[in-house]
């Protein structure tokens, strides 16, 4: 009471200080599809403030949002007709009142002093919350277990456990944001003044029960939840964040955000496609796909030109195929007992090819293999690695037809991308590290075929230990170098790419927080051979001393390796720097090119009682721009920062930080790019992505009625160009 | 006519072993139900994770396995708290009372 007291105070006097007709005079021609206008605060123009512009008008609600320049003005461009909301959201700032505001018109907009640090930090990036989080001490690892320091021993030292938050927790939610850093009335209610308890509850809610359980376990769930009840009621108390972040500056003012509703409230997305990676300029204009994973089998469709969304029902043919609804669950603080996703597709990730088709990585039946997948099977590749059971398979789409094909692979399925080969071949990542095998489809062979058993085909990883420069007989992952034998790894990719520069293809694996395999992350090169079963070789190169939790993956034209780590950074593995031998035995544990690594420190405060360096942000995948689709350059790579709640771009060495303030809990999984049209220069593209979070509801800006969103981001060549 | 009799005799043996082994095949096993009902992402045979190991809820009841065949089907069913820690089990008032039992025995054999 005492706060909403003291906000409306300083609104009311903040406003009284400007005379309400104070505009400027125009200092801009403006058209009727554009919003300007300057923003000015008790010191005069703010500047590097957010101005957000939202329409319910359109077919679904749509929003923009840019940055002011030095002397507090923006243009909001490329605006649809509309009445719209405005409003001025910023870093030391609390969000000014709403104004309604018709395209073609000029504004003065007053921003708003933020009354207190709580409300201030209100607007912060979830990392400066969740960097307050107290991580168990260095000294407390490796674990002694239960009847120890409740830390399991496994859990071997600090990178461990903050690879676990990072990796597992915060695969799916913001950890930082309101939705988390508070506890729902519901749990508070169950268990009055305990937050451990209360803690406990919410992490049994809803149908991600099952995800949450394996992440406390792993941590030690009474020092885990613990340590994230001590968290929360230090918040509770009043504590706010030990670091501040800065206001967009330089080219990070002139992005602009645009967003569009889609899909429903109770569904989320774990990815978006707008066209052919390889060739950015196919499909122009067209619709964007979504990927709703375990929520829902509607894939998600936008029409930017009409604002339409709509949407496309994958099938399974395969009565057995799990459904969302049979997952486990306790009652959730915003949906109650209401099981919200029925899906049975786990439509994970999306691509364009070249002919106008649109595959998936989804499920399409129960998780036991096909006899051909089996031991006993003619499949080479069965021959050689039997595969009994996969998750996640393929589907492919054929939007003009509507057709859909469901391919059954041996194989699980979880990112995938082409390869730049004559067969077009979709290599695909298996997600767990645990897979041992890297699978792929030969797309031609199965659009002239229908074949889906000719037509894919798995590896084993191994390694050229015996340094011959073949393929040879291997031992197992478990036994020690034979030198006269090649070894086998087991890993698995998260990430997938294929080189644009030599026919190589990539993989990174994940460390222990999520594999739950105590090995450490890599990032692996496999060249296929003329039979990739029998003929693929694979190196591995884990991150330099002192850095984990590699995540993400994509190759730039030099054939330059890029990742996120865990450990806080965005990193470069160039190959072409190595000088040691790149097989032979002394390759096999991938610790032999650490010349090879670029760590580039990502954004943002670090854990206050991390034992390395770095940041607290952490990065879902990443992304590189091959075709300067964003504007800010060929070869861009592009973190999803999770913590920053930002894309985070590197640019000539340095970080830009596209933080989208709104809504409040921005978690984006991976981007993508599209040119529209060339000419129009940055107006006729852009990268795409969307709310990749499992939990929309968490935003501070939202309840249960927040829908995912669909964003596009352009780098304009100046803040106020139109 | 005597052929066709013991014809009719191996058909009828050989249908009622399908049944048999079809019944049988599809009958789920304790891991099976545990897997399939998520148990798993709590428990683990061996080590505590969020709830007890399997084990050490098995030795706890040695004593008593009968008598303990209820409690536990009444824990998985209703959930519960404070035996094992503060953390309470969820109810799970999906898992069928046969489900329910071969799960318990399971848990109660493993040494």
């Amino acid at each position: 009471m005492i706060y909403k007291n003291k906000l409306a105070l300083s609104i009311a006097a903040t406003l009284l200080a400007w005379n309400s007709n104070s505009m400027a005079a125009p200092w801009i021609k403006i058209s009727s599809k554009e919003i300007a206008g300057v923003v000015s605060g008790p010191n005069g123009p703010e500047a590097g403030a957010w101005v957000i512009a939202e329409t319910t008008d359109l077919p679904t609600k749509f929003a923009k949002v840019v940055v002011t320049d030095d002397q507090g003005h923006f243009v909001l461009p490329q605006m649809p007709k509309a009445h719209y909301q405005v409003w001025v959201r910023g870093y030391g700032l609390t969000d000014s009142p709403k104004v309604s505001a018709s395209t073609g018109e000029l504004l003065d907009l007053k921003a708003i002093p933020a009354p207190t640090p709580q409300e201030e930090a209100k607007y912060f990036p979830g990392m400066y919350w969740y960097s307050m989080i107290d991580l168990p001490k260095a000294s407390e690892f490796p674990g002694t277990g239960e009847k120890g320091n409740g830390i399991p021993t496994f859990m071997k030292s600090q990178a461990y456990w903050v690879d676990t938050m990072k990796n597992s927790c915060q695969s799916c939610h913001a950890l930082g944001d309101r939705g988390i850093r508070e506890i729902p009335a519901l749990f508070k209610a169950q268990h009055p003044g305990d937050s451990f308890l209360a803690w406990a509850q919410r992490t049994q809610a809803g149908q991600a029960m099952g995800n949450m359980a394996l992440a406390l376990g792993r941590l030690g769930p009474d020092r885990g939840l613990e340590m994230f009840a001590n968290w929360t009621d230090r918040i509770e108390k009043g504590e706010v964040p030990f670091a501040k972040p800065q206001r967009p500056q330089g080219l990070e003012r002139n992005a602009v955000y645009t967003m569009w509703d889609w899909s429903t409230p109770k569904y989320y997305m774990h990815d978006a496609i707008s066209t052919d990676k390889r060739n950015p300029t196919l499909y122009p204009n067209g619709l964007i796909y979504g990927a709703p994973e375990e929520s829902t089998d509607l894939v998600p469709t936008l029409d930017p030109k009409t604002h339409v969304v709509s949407s496309v029902k994958m099938p399974f043919t395969d009565p057995k195929t799990p459904s969302s609804l049979t997952l486990p669950k306790s009652t959730s603080a915003y949906w109650g007992d209401e099981a919200i996703w029925d899906g049975h597709d786990s439509i994970h990730n999306l691509i364009w090819d070249q002919r106008g088709l649109l595959w998936f990585a989804a499920r399409n039946r129960a998780e036991d293999n096909p006899e051909f997948c089996k031991k006993g099977s003619e499949h080479p590749s069965a021959q050689l690695v039997p595969l009994n059971a996969a998750g996640r398979h393929l589907s492919v789409y054929d939007p003009k037809s509507k057709e859909w094909h469901l391919i059954a692979t041996c194989f699980t399925t979880q990112h995938l991308y082409f390869g730049r080969d004559k067969d077009n071949t979709l290599w695909t990542s298996a997600g767990g590290a645990a897979a041992g095998v890297v699978g792929w489809l030969n797309t031609n062979l199965y659009l002239k075929t229908f074949d889906e058993q000719k037509s894919q085909g798995w590896t084993p990883l191994v390694i050229d230990t015996n340094g011959n420069g073949k393929r040879d007989e291997y031992v197992e992952a478990n036994q020690p170098v034979d030198p006269s034998k090649d070894k086998r790894v087991i890993a698995g990719f998260y990430g997938v790419q294929s080189s644009p520069k030599d026919g190589s293809i990539w993989g990174q694996s994940m460390d222990v927080g999520f594999s739950r395999l105590d090995q450490p992350s890599y990032l692996i090169r496999l060249m296929p051979g003329s039979d990739p079963t029998h003929t693929a070789l694979a190196e591995i190169y884990q991150p330099p001393k002192g850095t984990y939790g590699a995540r993400g993956l994509d190759i730039d034209s030099k054939g330059v390796a890029w990742t996120a780590l865990a450990s806080g950074q965005l990193a470069s593995f160039d190959r072409s720097k190595c000088k040691g031998p790149l097989n032979g035995p002394t390759t096999a544990e991938g610790k032999h090119c650490e010349e090879g690594w670029t760590l580039y420190p990502l954004p943002g405060p670090q854990f206050k009682n991390a034992d390395n360096p770095g940041s607290a942000d952490g990065a879902y995948y990443v992304w590189v721009d091959l075709f300067n689709t964003l504007g800010l350059g060929k070869d861009v790579p592009i973190a999803s920062s999770n913590g920053g709640e930002a894309l985070i771009a590197l640019v000539n060495g340095k970080m830009v930080t596209l933080h989208i303030p709104y809504p409040l809990g921005f978690f984006s999984k991976n981007v993508d790019g599209r040119i529209d049209n060339a000419a129009l220069g940055w107006k006729g593209k852009g990268v795409w992505t969307t709310s990749g979070t499992r939990t929309n509801f968490h935003s501070g800006d939202g309840d249960k009625n927040s829908s995912p969103k669909i964003f596009k981001v352009q780098i304009r060549p100046n803040p106020l160009a139109y | 006519m005597e052929k066709q009799t013991l014809l009719k005799q191996i058909w009828l043996g050989l249908a009622m072993l399908a049944c048999f082994f079809g019944a049988y095949a599809q009958t789920p096993t304790g891991p099976a139900l545990a897997q399939q009902y998520g148990c798993l992402n709590c428990h683990n045979v061996e080590q505590k994770m969020v709830g007890p190991a399997y084990k050490s809820v098995s030795e706890k009841y040695q004593a008593d396995t009968i008598g303990a065949t209820p409690l536990l089907i009444q824990k998985i069913k209703n959930g519960g708290a404070g035996n094992w820690g503060r953390i309470p089990m969820p109810a799970n008032p999906n898992v069928s009372d046969a489900d329910l039992k071969t799960l318990v025995t399971w848990i109660l054999s493993l040494k």
